[in-house]
């Protein structure tokens, strides 16, 4: 019997094959391309020998040393012995931390996001539609597609955050209340298809509207979308089920290209992305996710020092947009700005404290300067766009650790916490053997002031960074090659 | 269930809760509304109820005593037309909305559930606008300040759904040139939309009573399909969700009560209907209650009709009447809108404080829980200095479920302290500002709109 709607949990079941599939062809293809990186490029195995190793869970090893082979993190051990054979790179003196890990972004997608009032329709060919007049013509709905399949390794803005110690990100589709599904990348690679750690991790969901003549064109309207599409997918997995158990006598059902890719998330297997900038939208996402039976994720947090006691309350984890709020620039000079808007600026970079003390998961991106005042709501969500700044996610999250966040937990929400998030953790997040070799090295504890990111290995490919220049030369030294 | 979880939002949320400590109020005269006018007169408030109501009630040990002396105590206004603490409301895109709430976006920072608190307003019935004939569903919030989105809202108050007809849902204003005009134009194309929804509900109902007529024949059926569209119109035709129509003109207020009886539905309240005094006896006869403004007029075409007289009128002809605000000023005196029907219809005090109490409670369905002082009721209530029919009163204290939520006396005590601290912040972020500097320091380079 074919399977019309491969249930997720068969999905993920398939994934390592597939994915083990795709190692397989490709370690031949890097076998060959590797001995030539070697003779080009110097080492591709490398001991790190006496830093200060973070291990990201809480350990720290002082004078430790890091062992890398074929893009693996192979020892995490005290000392300074390193095995012969492989590069070897002195980090006495110097920090080294799992590579970090932005929670949100759009890095790699260079394609624009879908135009116009694009409502697609179930199973819809390209023709542009008129204004959506219902939940039936999912507007703005792209459940089907993939970050993942829109990757361009050539996005230069990979490039500056892997100078900032970003090793891998969250790549969420752009545009569409259902812009799709996000993936899961580390942030170097000679194709697209190298990026992708995990192709669909979670469900993006904006709270955009397109004005009052295309449903939904409210608030309210978008809430009142999602409830029905959520809905409807549970239907759509119900009624299939049903008909591929047996589909004698049964009416069988439509195939609907905007459903059948939700059906995790409305069963509660697959994270969803919501925005919640404010306190009041993560208390109303929370008890939206709670009735419609999805996992949230959300995103924004910039009133998280009032909801921190809340999400530990309901176990919600959060990504917190390091772009603090700072004065509207477009702001009339003369009108009072209000009290609350203050307190939120004044505020939001001691929110991770918060989050920490109350136990809450968190990690960080960098988003849209979030709107407060007037203006749709959905604004506020803080998305992911623009051009991450390379030194910038790193100065906000000092900025909250100036506001009272311990360091320990300021790095557990750059490594582990994301990967834990989003179901990686066994991948990437800390230094452990067997891990992925993600990895950042430091002249200085990172969230000291002048802290400079040196070097960043990303599955165990080096990346220097000249911090002269702040450009970065990819692996083209060989220095200590004691081979 | 809904006690509990609103109780955890509320501690979670860090709001104040008072229900252990015992209030009397003493010294003033007490209107209760429903019984009479006590002169002087007694209130005690425990565990946010009304314990008792009389001319001398107990003062228990510890009981906090509020001197009232020379004040008027009356019960919380309750505004049956509202659109505050609404992040949006209206849907607009369609012609039938009620797949929409506005309770999905009640908005607990909106300054006026605090502004209308000071106005003695304690309960308000937030309203999705009038776009479409067939608008979203409603929401009964109390003026709980301080307490977030799940905590505001009166829980156990009946659903409902806004309607409209008239100008508004058939866009004969304000669309600009070149908009396509979404159907319905006409008055008859408002009814036709209202009609053609109900067989829709119908017919929808009827799938599901066939599908579950089906399973407990032992066939193998697969499920209809749930439509959030469709169902609150089923509890429309079923009785148990109340419609609350905005209205205007005599001949549609008709189309609607025709429309509704074809399909056995009773509509709870006639908003606004301005034109409600040309057809009292048939609004009477349906049943309907009406929900109207004081004295406005003429604003629109549709409004050249109106009388300030339409409350008295209504009111003899045995509609029961409540006096709405539709507006977060208005709100703030509806004492004063009541007072009107007193100078222009000859109406009762008494009758006229019902307007903006008893009348809408019941209108709303809580009329078994608020809109008088009465024993086993919220502890709902608003001290003015003088009778609060007067131009010159002044509303000096509000309760919400017993606690007191705003005093002039308090309001003037935050001035201060918000002032001070406005101040405090606007110092730290200009050097945080001044500090960091224009693209240096601050993550600015992430910003794109």
């Amino acid at each position: 019997m074919v399977r019309r709607i491969p249930p997720r949990r068969d999905r993920r079941l398939l994934a390592p094959l597939a994915a083990l599939l795709v190692a397989t062809v490709a370690t031949s293809a890097a076998a060959q391309l590797s001995s030539r990186a070697v003779a080009d490029a110097g080492p591709r195995d490398w001991a790190i020998t006496g830093g200060m190793v973070h291990v990201g869970n809480g350990t720290v090893l002082d004078q430790a040393t890091v062992v890398i082979r074929d893009g693996l993190i192979v020892s995490v051990e005290a000392g300074s012995d390193a095995p012969a054979g492989m590069g070897r790179l002195d980090a006495a003196g110097k920090h080294v931390y799992p590579g970090f890990i932005t929670a949100l972004s759009d890095l790699g997608l260079r394609a624009a996001a879908p135009q116009g009032r694009q409502a697609a329709g179930p199973g819809g060919g390209p023709s542009p539609p008129p204004p959506s007049r219902g939940p039936e013509d999912r507007p703005d709905t792209f459940s089907w597609r993939l970050a993942a399949d829109d990757l361009q390794a050539d996005d230069d803005r990979m490039a500056a955050r892997r100078r900032a110690g970003f090793t891998s990100a969250v790549t969420a589709p752009r545009g569409g209340i259902v812009g799709g599904r996000a993936a899961f990348l580390n942030l170097a690679g000679d194709d697209a298809r190298d990026l992708v750690l995990d192709p669909d991790v979670a469900v993006m969901v904006r709270l955009g509207t397109r004005g009052f003549r295309s449903f939904p064109g409210s608030a309210m309207g978008v809430i009142a979308y999602l409830r029905q599409l959520f809905m409807d997918a549970s239907h759509y997995a119900e009624v299939w089920r049903m008909y591929e158990e047996d589909p004698a006598g049964l009416a069988r059902p439509r195939y609907d290209r905007a459903l059948a890719p939700l059906v995790p998330a409305a069963a509660g297997e697959q994270a969803v992305l919501l925005p919640a900038a404010l306190d009041k939208e993560v208390r109303r996402m929370v008890g939206l996710a709670h009735e419609f039976g999805i996992r949230p994720v959300l995103y924004g947090g910039h009133e998280a020092g009032e909801s921190a006691a809340f999400l530990a309350a309901h176990g919600v984890p959060i990504l917190v947009n390091l772009n603090w709020p700072k004065a509207d620039p477009e702001a009339d000079p003369d009108a009072q700005v209000p009290l609350r808007t203050l307190r939120l600026r004044d505020r939001a970079p001691a929110g991770p404290a918060a989050l920490a003390a109350a136990g809450v998961r968190f990690a960080f991106y960098m988003g849209e300067a979030p709107r407060s005042g007037p203006g749709p709501p959905g604004r506020r969500g803080g998305v992911p766009g623009g051009r991450g700044g390379s030194g910038d996610d790193l100065a906000a999250v000092r900025q909250a650790v100036e506001r009272g966040l311990d360091r320990e937990a300021a790095l557990t929400a750059l490594t582990m916490a994301p990967a834990e998030i989003f179901g990686v953790a066994d991948r990437v997040g800390t230094l452990q053997a067997g891990r992925i070799a993600n990895l950042v090295i430091a002249d200085r504890d990172i969230f000291e002031e002048d802290a400079k990111v040196e070097t960043v290995f990303v599955d165990g490919v080096i990346h220097r960074v000249d911090t002269d220049d702040e450009e970065e030369t990819d692996g083209e030294e060989t220095p200590g090659h004691e081979g | 269930m809904r006690h509990t979880k609103l109780f955890l939002a509320a501690v979670l949320l860090g709001a104040p809760l008072t229900f252990s400590q015992d209030t009397v109020i003493r010294g003033g005269t007490v209107l209760t509304v429903t019984g009479g006018t006590l002169s002087p007169g007694e209130v005690l408030i425990r565990d946010g109820k009304i314990a008792e109501v009389g001319t001398s009630v107990t003062v228990p040990d510890g009981a906090e005593v509020i001197d009232a002396t020379g004040m008027f105590v009356m019960p919380g206004i309750v505004d049956a037309h509202s659109h505050i603490a609404a992040e949006s409301i209206n849907e607009g895109s369609v012609a039938v909305s009620s797949m929409t709430g506005t309770g999905d976006v009640v908005d607990p920072y909106d300054v006026n559930i605090y502004r209308e608190l000071a106005g003695g307003v304690t309960t308000s019935n937030i309203l999705h606008g009038s776009a479409n004939p067939i608008g979203g569903l409603n929401v009964v919030i109390k003026h709980r300040w301080g307490a977030d989105a799940a905590g505001l809202v009166l829980e156990g108050a009946p659903p409902g759904i806004k309607f409209a007809l008239g100008e508004n849902p058939k866009r004969s204003r304000g669309m600009p040139a070149g908009v396509e005009r979404r159907y319905p134009a006409t008055r008859m194309g408002v009814q036709d939309v209202i009609r053609q929804a109900f067989i829709e509900a119908e017919a929808y109902r009827q799938e599901f009573a066939d599908y579950e007529a089906a399973q407990a024949r032992g066939e193998r059926v697969l499920p209809p399909r749930r439509d959030m569209k469709l169902e609150p119109l089923v509890e429309v035709l079923e009785g148990t969700r109340l419609v609350h129509a905005h209205c205007y003109r005599q001949d549609e207020i008709l189309q609607l009560l025709r429309v509704a009886e074809e399909f056995g539905v009773r509509i709870a309240t006639l908003q606004h209907v301005l034109e409600g005094y040309k057809v009292a006896n048939e609004i009477a006869a349906h049943g309907a209650g009406a929900s109207t403004f004081s004295d406005w007029w003429a604003y629109k075409v549709e409004a050249y009709d109106a009388i300030p007289h339409n409350a008295a009128l209504m009111t003899e002809r045995g509609i029961l009447v409540s006096i709405n605000s539709d507006s977060a000023e208005e709100a703030r005196h509806l004492n004063q809108e009541a007072a009107k029907t007193v100078k222009w219809g000859g109406m009762s005090e008494e009758e006229a404080l019902k307007m903006i109490t008893i009348n809408p409670a019941i209108q709303l369905g809580i009329g078994d829980r608020i809109g008088s002082l009465e024993a086993g009721k919220d502890a709902d209530l608003a001290i003015f200095d003088r009778h609060p029919l007067s131009t010159y009163a002044v509303n000096q204290m509000t309760f919400v479920d017993g606690e007191m939520l705003f005093s002039r006396e308090r309001d003037q005590a935050m001035r201060e302290t918000m002032a001070a601290e406005r101040a405090e912040l606007e110092e730290k972020l200009s050097e945080a500002d001044a500090e960091r500097g224009p693209g240096r320091r601050g993550p600015r380079e992430g910003v794109r709109r």
